[in-house]
């Protein structure tokens, strides 16, 4: 089990990884990264972090994709995913709640306002 | 608007009456007529004869009634002579006591008998004894009257009933001519009755004398003979004419008595003298023609008395004097109702033909002026009389189509056994239509829609024939547009998946860079490194985010307005698998219920897992089977799906039955790829068409279609290929 201060990114872009990764641990956070979504999976499988944030396209699995499976884990549906993409249009917010995310995070992100965004989402 | 139907138009044009005189219609009416009134005309001589023969029959019957009633009287009157000459041949003397004796009671029971006489033979010389003879006989005033000195003397001597003709006792009958005469005739014939003439025996009474000459006889010792001819007297009857006939008729009258009149005539010396006449002979017109007459003859003795006999005015008449005019008045009127009633037969059948003529006639106009072909054939298609407009559509004439076979017509040989199959499974008089390419006579090709009626009980089809070449050329060219329509907008949405698809991603990484950029770029501003090295990595990420941001720039076009993307077309990832079923079932909706199509699947990598639009897949999988067996009545297709992880895509191959038009396609539609739309018109049972639609299909979800064939008489094989899915 992770701790559960742990938050899980999924992100195929280093930048942007590393971005997530500065704010989160500069808020305190412990930041867990996956670049591909299978890898990422079997980490969510065997563990509970407070927040997954993820990506829409990777390279092996949709965000949808791992979204899905992870909701099959007994811990799944207890833990909230972001879905932080950069397709920003109006209808796409819609569709990610319809998918099951917890919330939607268009891309360019606002660092200022980053970390709020992920504290309100968080239980 | 008034609407009739084709009967009654017909019925109601100028219609053609019979004329009695039409003799070649009519004769059987007339033929009736005539023999109706020759027939006529025999009953009524048969009722005319048989009524005759009746008439005769009972006039004969009233007359001999008479004549018997005639004779009967007579022979009445001849029995009492016969009996007074029984009376004298017997005895020795017939005294005055025994004469009147005998004579007492016929004088008393037949009213016509005036007198029964005994009248002796007296000569001059025995004339004194004979009175004093008389007077002793107790006729005490006895004379023979009228006196006179005579050589022969008749005096009544003995004379019954007495006290009625007491003056006539001594009359001489010698002075009266006709008894002298009959005396004579008696004396002549002896021992015969004679009979005078009828005349007044007494001055107010018409009569005559019945008598018989009594012998002389000679009495000798022993026995008393008669000897020679010697008269010795007569006995005679004195009988009233009127009494005679009328206690005879009148008072013994029978109910034939009335039809008849009847005289009787003396014809003494050759005059016809009426002696008696029945009572209704008054009653007889002057200028009447009796019906029947008859001349009889009456015996009475000697002499014959002519009874002439006729029918009254109303003899024979009434119901049976009519019945001859009654039978021919119905024979006629029955001669006539049978003309009027076959006249009526036959002015209705002819009216009948006339109609079922003038229908005919009509109808032949309408099968003759129509577009359409009208056609008579037998059960096995041989045409047997066909309309004028089959030259206007397959170019031959009506008699070069009458030696041959509608199945000659057609242009397909499968078509030959499509109407062979629906005509023997077509019911009887219940139409159908058949659709069918048709050849002219030149070569030319036209679609001809038959409507065909089978008449077993007849044998024969009964066909109209519409051309349809227009029709189905049009129906061509739309179904050629749609399919056009469809590649293009296939085309369309193809590109505008793409379009959608490249934004998207474009979106994507554009903001990707961007957060890179952006996000150090803020960092920094705020002076969130905690050290020059990590200020240093915060520079330099945003930069390699710059750069990445300046390389997608360069692959942007403008986009005006928003990109809508059409349905939903994202990848799943899916088992093929999980598809086999729907892909079947969208295969068997397509195809006709007579082919079949056989599809053989390689278990191993049926799980194959892809990453594919399902619907959409489905469809390319589908329409690639329809293609690879397109004209084919039954194919065979094997199906192999494998998983390429080096290439990282899902292949289906798919390998069919050779067949050589398909093989044929194929080649075409590879060649005219980049020009598909306009290849079409030479595209056949849809095979450029399907494959054109899985590939436009296969490139909307990033995968690929290669299509080829093995050879000449090989199989055919396709490869769809599309992304795989990773992981499990």
């Amino acid at each position: 089990m992770a701790d559960a201060n742990t938050i899980c990114v999924i992100e195929d872009n280093l930048s942007i990884r590393k971005l997530y990764g500065i704010l989160l641990k500069k808020a305190g956070f412990n930041v867990v990264e996956f670049e591909e979504g299978e890898p990422a999976v079997e980490w969510l499988e065997n563990n509970h972090p407070l927040l997954v944030i993820c990506d829409d396209i990777l390279p092996d699995l949709t965000g949808t994709e791992i979204l899905k499976k992870f909701r099959t884990f007994p811990h799944g549906n207890d833990t909230p995913v972001i879905a932080i993409t950069g397709h920003a249009h109006a209808s796409d917010r819609e569709r990610y709640l319809e998918h099951g995310f917890d919330d939607y995070i268009a891309k360019p992100i606002n660092t200022a306002t980053f970390v709020e965004q992920i504290r309100r989402i968080i239980p | 608007m008034n609407t009739s139907s084709y009967d009654s138009v017909v019925k109601s044009a100028a219609p053609q009456k019979t004329s009695i005189f039409q003799i070649s219609k009519t004769y059987p009416a007339f033929l009736t007529l005539i023999i109706g009134l020759v027939l006529s005309f025999f009953v009524w001589k048969f009722v005319t004869k048989t009524v005759e023969s009746d008439r005769a029959t009972a006039f004969d019957k009233a007359t001999s009634s008479v004549m018997t009633r005639l004779d009967a009287a007579y022979d009445r009157q001849y029995q009492i002579l016969n009996s007074f000459d029984g009376l004298y041949k017997n005895s020795v003397q017939v005294v005055r006591g025994v004469f009147e004796l005998y004579g007492a009671i016929p004088t008393s029971t037949y009213s016509s008998l005036l007198s029964v006489s005994y009248v002796p033979h007296v000569t001059n010389k025995e004339r004194d004894e004979f009175v004093y003879y008389a007077m002793s006989e107790r006729y005490y005033d006895y004379k023979i009257t009228p006196p006179g000195d005579r050589e022969l003397y008749y005096p009544v001597e003995y004379i019954v009933p007495l006290r009625r003709n007491a003056h006539r006792s001594g009359f001489d009958f010698a002075t009266q001519q006709q008894a002298f005469e009959t005396m004579k005739r008696a004396q002549s014939d002896m021992g015969k009755v004679v009979a005078s003439e009828f005349y007044n025996v007494r001055p107010d009474t018409l009569g005559f004398l019945m008598m018989f000459a009594v012998k002389k006889k000679v009495v000798d010792s022993f026995a008393v003979e008669l000897k020679g001819n010697k008269i010795e007297g007569v006995v005679m009857l004195e009988l009233s004419s009127d009494g005679f006939f009328t206690t005879t008729i009148t008072d013994n009258p029978v109910p034939t008595d009335t039809s008849i009149f009847f005289a009787c005539y003396d014809n003494a010396s050759g005059s016809k003298k009426k002696i008696f006449a029945s009572a209704n002979s008054s009653k007889m017109a002057q200028d009447f023609t009796p019906l029947i007459t008859e001349t009889r003859t009456l015996k009475i003795a000697d002499r014959e008395i002519t009874v002439e006999f006729a029918t009254v005015p109303s003899f024979g008449q009434g119901f049976q004097g009519r019945l001859p005019f009654f039978s021919l008045l119905g024979g006629v009127l029955i001669s006539f109702v049978g003309f009027a009633f076959i006249f009526s037969i036959v002015t209705a059948r002819g009216r009948a033909l006339d109609l079922a003529e003038r229908m005919t006639r009509s109808q032949r106009r309408i099968v003759e002026s129509s577009q359409d072909i009208i056609a008579v054939m037998d059960i096995q298609g041989g045409w047997k009389s066909v309309s004028p407009a089959v030259k206007k559509t397959l170019d031959y004439s009506e008699n070069e189509l009458l030696t041959k076979n509608i199945l000659d017509t057609f242009l397909h040989p499968d078509d030959k056994e499509r109407l062979k199959s629906a005509l023997a499974s077509s019911k009887d008089d219940v139409g159908f239509t058949f659709e069918v390419q048709s050849g002219t006579k030149t070569g030319e090709m036209r679609w001809i829609s038959w409507h065909l009626t089978v008449s077993r009980a007849d044998g024969l089809i009964y066909a109209i024939g519409r051309d349809i070449t227009l029709q189905k050329t049009s129906e061509e060219q739309a179904k050629l547009h749609n399919k056009q329509v469809q590649l293009a907008e296939l085309s369309a949405l193809e590109a505008n998946d793409f379009k959608a698809k490249f934004m998207r991603e474009l979106s994507h990484n554009l903001r990707d860079a961007l957060t890179g950029t952006m996000g150090f770029l803020q960092l920094l501003a705020v002076k969130g490194y905690e050290s020059p090295e990590e200020e240093e990595t915060f520079i330099e990420t945003a930069e390699n985010s710059s750069e990445q941001l300046y390389t997608y720039v360069t692959d942007i076009t403008d986009v005006a307005g928003e990109v809508i993307v059409q349905g939903d077309t994202s990848p799943v990832k899916v088992r093929y698998s999980e598809m086999m079923q729907d892909i079947e079932k969208s295969v068997y909706s397509e195809i006709p219920s007579e082919k079949k199509i056989t599809l053989n699947i390689e278990q191993d990598g049926v799980n194959t897992a892809m990453l594919v639009n399902k619907n959409i897949f489905i469809d390319v999988v589908a329409k690639t089977f329809l293609a690879l067996s397109g004209g084919m009545k039954s194919t065979e297709l094997f199906i192999t799906v494998r998983g390429n992880s080096y290439e990282k895509v899902a292949e289906v191959e798919i390998l069919s039955s050779p067949d050589a038009n398909v093989a044929r396609l194929i080649q075409l539609f590879k060649q005219e790829s980049a020009n598909l739309i306009d290849a079409l018109p030479q595209d056949e049972h849809d095979i450029m068409y399907n494959l054109g639609l899985v590939s436009s299909m296969l490139r909307r979800l990033g995968g690929s279609l290669m299509i080829d064939s093995l050879g000449d008489g090989e199989q055919n094989v396709a490869m769809i290929t599309v992304p795989l899915a990773r992981g499990k």
